[in-house]
């Protein structure tokens, strides 16, 4: 089982997917970097920019990071996971080894889990280095950010797990690779493309929460499992501008309406959205990718590879 | 002599097709088997089947013991498949290795043991290209080597010459030959190059449409349908085949050449001079016909097609 694990998180390092990273990456460092920069000259408290650092941070990672980023990797990796080598032939002779069909999706999925998990860390690595060569920051934003980067390590692992199980699913289910990987293709530009702009104009319109559509806004229920995962360290707050920005990509705050004097002096009071609950939310999906990852055991046990 | 393999009513069906029917047989230890048919016989589901790589609708197998498709039988099993494929980023060195370790070596042993077979086969100046990159022959060369690289009791090789030119068959056979009998290995080798089958086998398995139509040692074969042919030719063919006929001879005219059945073969040849004699033909050719894998694949697979189409 080692040997297939090490090829398989070996075979996700390669000449196109490492440079796209690091340069996400780097991209994201110099943005933080520079919004720092920008505050800090004006003298702000410990806490606002802590709390603005951490905004900011977390768009990038949600977004960028674990989100675009590492969607990309693991749905490129698990969606050919069984399908190529199904698809070229290679199956039957890796069969034809004393490797039994449990090794064999244990191996292949670890191995793509612990490439993953390698490049999400270094991805955050890269961030952190490059704001802190850039910034300069003080110690204690730094152990800030260092907090909410362990966090945001729990929440990749967390997307990782469910882009990886509906990869691995898929490619037990395809011949080839690409049709997996057109399904994936065809969420992550939900999540990240199309439910935010629907969500801007069913909200306009006054339908989103008329007709439930959190229930399947897929960016909101990410945003929500991210939550549970940021709230360990405290609940996010900002500037009004800055939540909105925020609340685009993860739908995670709603404004609610107050005492006039309170509106009229901050712009607008966002608290956080509780259409779904976020322990329903991770225990859904968490099921659902405890299924998708059994499913795809027995469809390989069961499969005639000939 | 023990028995290595045994297979009892074995089937295989994918949808409504039958491709492997009541399938039972067993392959004793050291020797060498031929598995021969024609395309969609059922050659590769048997091997794929012995292997592991497909589950059998119906029946049951082991490998000295081990259920088919366990760890323990493929321990002991090598597979070549007619169209071996290879991971494109792998050089030959590093396939070899991969599929070494994977047999259970280590990575040193996986190491000597490439080394040793990639010098066999003649691979030595290939040994950091990509294999997916390789000829067909070379190909078909690391096919057999990842399969023997583990030292297998068992060598299951599916068409190991086929689609390659002449020397290179014969370069692919030789080798085989020697490791096989170096090692006492037990092999099951399907070709559809019988000439060069009959080189090497020991017995003879012939299948049909998912049936076994013919399972026996190749020196009974020989000694069973030799019994019966004689090839003859002289100078009026139709009046010899009429008169062998007349006699109560199964005969017939094929090409230039009268082909008898006879019961006694002795008492056949006296007939066919004693008439050539009194005739005053020539007498071109008398001779016992060899039975060749061809000649038994021929009668017992395409005589079988021919009384289908009738």
């Amino acid at each position: 089982m080692k040997h297939i694990f090490n090829k398989t998180y070996s075979k996700m390092f390669t000449y196109v997917t490492m440079p796209i990273v690091v340069a996400a990456s780097l991209f994201a460092g110099y943005l933080l970097a520079g919004d720092y920069l920008d505050v800090v000259t004006r003298n702000p408290t410990f806490v606002y920019l802590s709390q603005r650092l951490a905004v900011m941070y977390c768009m990038l990672t949600f977004v960028l990071i674990a989100g675009l980023c590492i969607w990309m990797i693991v749905a490129n990796t698990s969606s050919g996971l069984f399908a190529n080598e199904l698809h070229e032939g290679t199956l039957r002779l890796l069969l034809s080894k004393p490797v039994s069909r449990y090794e064999l999706v244990v191996g292949k999925i670890g191995g793509m889990l612990a490439g993953a998990m390698t490049y999400l860390g270094i991805s955050l690595l890269i961030v952190l280095g490059i704001f802190t060569l850039r910034a300069q920051p003080d110690q204690d934003i730094l152990i800030y950010l260092l907090k909410y980067t362990f966090v945001f390590m729990l929440y990749g692992a967390f997307v990782i797990l469910i882009a990886g199980a509906i990869g691995s699913f898929l490619s037990t289910c395809f011949k080839k690779k690409v049709p997996a990987l057109l399904v994936l293709a065809l969420i992550g530009f939900l999540i990240f493309g199309i439910i935010p702009i629907a969500r801007t104009i069913t909200q306009s319109l006054g339908v989103y929460d008329k007709m439930h559509l959190y229930l399947f806004d897929l960016n909101y229920q990410f945003a929500l499992i991210f939550n549970s995962f940021t709230q360990l360290i405290g609940q996010l707050s900002s500037s009004a501008g800055q939540i909105e920005v925020y609340n685009v990509f993860t739908n995670l705050f709603k404004s609610v309406p107050t005492d006039i004097d309170i509106t009229l002096s901050s712009g607008s009071l966002m608290v956080l959205n509780k259409a779904l609950s976020s322990v329903i939310v991770v225990g859904g999906y968490g099921v659902l990718t405890a299924v998708l990852y059994a499913l795809s055991f027995r469809r390989m046990k069961l499969k005639d590879v000939s | 002599m023990d028995k290595i393999i045994e297979i009892s009513h074995l089937n295989k069906k994918f949808g409504d097709f039958t491709a492997i029917d009541d399938l039972s047989f067993s392959l004793e230890s050291g020797k060498i088997y031929g598995i021969i048919g024609p395309n969609g016989a059922g050659k590769s589901t048997t091997m794929s089947l012995l292997m592991g790589l497909i589950y059998p609708s119906q029946g049951t197998g082991t490998v000295k013991n081990f259920p088919l498709g366990s760890q323990e039988a493929k321990q002991i099993m090598g597979y070549s498949p007619e169209f071996p494929s290879f991971y494109s980023d792998m050089n030959c060195l590093e396939y070899l290795v991969y599929m070494g370790t994977l047999s259970g070596l280590t990575y040193d042993e996986a190491i000597e043991r490439t080394k040793e077979l990639i010098k066999e086969f003649d691979l030595e100046a290939h040994l950091f290209k990509k294999v997916n990159k390789f000829s067909t022959g070379m190909k078909k060369k690391v096919g057999l080597i990842q399969a023997m690289i583990h030292d297998p009791e068992i060598l299951l090789l599916d068409e190991p010459t086929a689609n390659l030119d002449p020397t290179s068959r014969m370069e692919i056979i030789d080798t085989l030959k020697r490791l096989v009998t170096q090692k006492k290995m037990t092999v099951l080798i399907s070709s559809h190059v019988l000439t060069e089958l009959e080189m090497i086998i020991d017995h003879v398995i012939m299948i049909n449409k998912g049936r076994i139509v013919l399972d026996q040692p190749l020196s009974q074969v020989q000694e069973v349908f030799n019994k019966e042919v004689l090839l003859v030719r002289c100078s009026d063919n139709q009046m010899m085949e009429a008169y062998l006929a007349k006699q109560g001879y199964d005969c017939s005219l094929v090409k230039d050449k009268i082909r008898i059945k006879a019961g006694d073969k002795n008492l056949c040849k006296q007939t066919i001079v004693e008439f050539i004699y009194h005739n005053h033909l020539t007498l071109d050719l008398l001779q016992e016909e060899a039975v060749t894998l061809e000649n038994l694949y021929k009668q017992l697979v395409e005589g079988e097609q021919n009384e289908a189409h009738i």
